[in-house]
């Protein structure tokens, strides 16, 4: 691939790129900083790259990586153990079990979050698990890109991703409690 | 024999009672476009049938909508869409 190619390629995944170092790095600087990287590494390595295969997932995965190495020591990415307990569609069940019927319609409760609840949700995931609903959930990147990008097989991105929604609902019934989206009365 | 041709045609039909564990089991990789066409015919054939498969569909699919549309998205700021294509132009590779 050449330079201009490059350009024509890549410079589109820019806005992309840099909402994901946001929210991985949670600080404009550091997310400035990430995507910069991405770009140098992408662009050193145009070789390795196939022109006519997924110039989106090849960013996201080099980004991902830079990040990994640069936070490595820091975070140790350790294994999460503490919402193992968390039932299958958390947010549906407290709202479905709990409240007066709701007659087939979508439940009032998730017109009520605002934009600042889901983004302190996803904020709060823990790393591995942010990646992912980010990957797939935000980007609408296939499980096997997911799996690409992140170097796990795709059986790994859905229970990675089957996790973090789980923990993601926990998260967002906690605020619509401490909020009080959701009226006790209705219980 | 009968009987295999009846529960044939209650899967055909979405009405198969294994199939709303089958649901709740696979409905992200049906939100999520993982599944077969043939397999999404019949969970969208089941979720006309079945109120409560349906009502848990739509609040997930929701859910997920509400996640995509408010996740946040800041402008790139001006000096770094000019580094970028500084790398981009002036890198040596």
């Amino acid at each position: 691939m050449t330079p201009k190619e490059f350009e024509e390629q890549a410079l589109p995944h820019l806005q992309a790129l840099y909402n994901m170092a946001l929210k991985l790095t949670m600080k404009p600087a550091d997310a400035e900083d990430l995507v910069q990287e991405t770009f140098f590494k992408a662009f050193k390595s145009l070789k390795s790259f196939e022109s006519g295969t997924n110039a989106k997932a090849w960013l996201f995965k080099i980004m991902i990586n830079t990040n990994i190495s640069k936070h490595r020591k820091k975070a140790n990415r350790p294994q999460i153990t503490k919402y193992d307990d968390i039932e299958e569609f958390f947010l549906y069940r407290q709202v479905h079990d709990k409240s007066v019927s709701l007659g087939g319609h979508t439940p009032a409760v998730l017109n009520r979050f605002v934009s600042e609840d889901i983004r302190k949700a996803i904020a709060s995931l823990p790393e591995q698990f942010k990646e992912v609903v980010l990957l797939v959930d935000v980007e609408g990147f296939a499980y096997k890109e997911a799996g690409e990008i992140l170097g796990v097989p795709i059986g790994t991105v859905m229970s990675r991703l089957h996790r973090g929604r789980k923990i993601l609902q926990k998260l967002l019934w906690e605020y619509a409690e401490a909020m009080g989206y959701v009226d006790k009365s209705e219980r | 024999m009968l009987t295999g041709f009846v529960k044939f045609l209650k899967k055909m039909f979405g009405m198969d009672e294994g199939i709303c564990s089958e649901v709740s089991r696979n409905l992200y990789m049906f939100l999520d476009g993982e599944l077969s066409v043939e397999d999404i015919r019949r969970f969208e054939v089941h979720f006309e049938q079945c109120l409560g498969c349906d009502e848990l569909r739509r609040f997930e699919e929701k859910l997920k909508q509400i996640v995509r549309e408010n996740s946040g998205s800041e402008p790139v700021p001006d000096q770094l869409q000019n580094k970028v294509v500084q790398i981009i132009r002036e890198t040596d590779c």
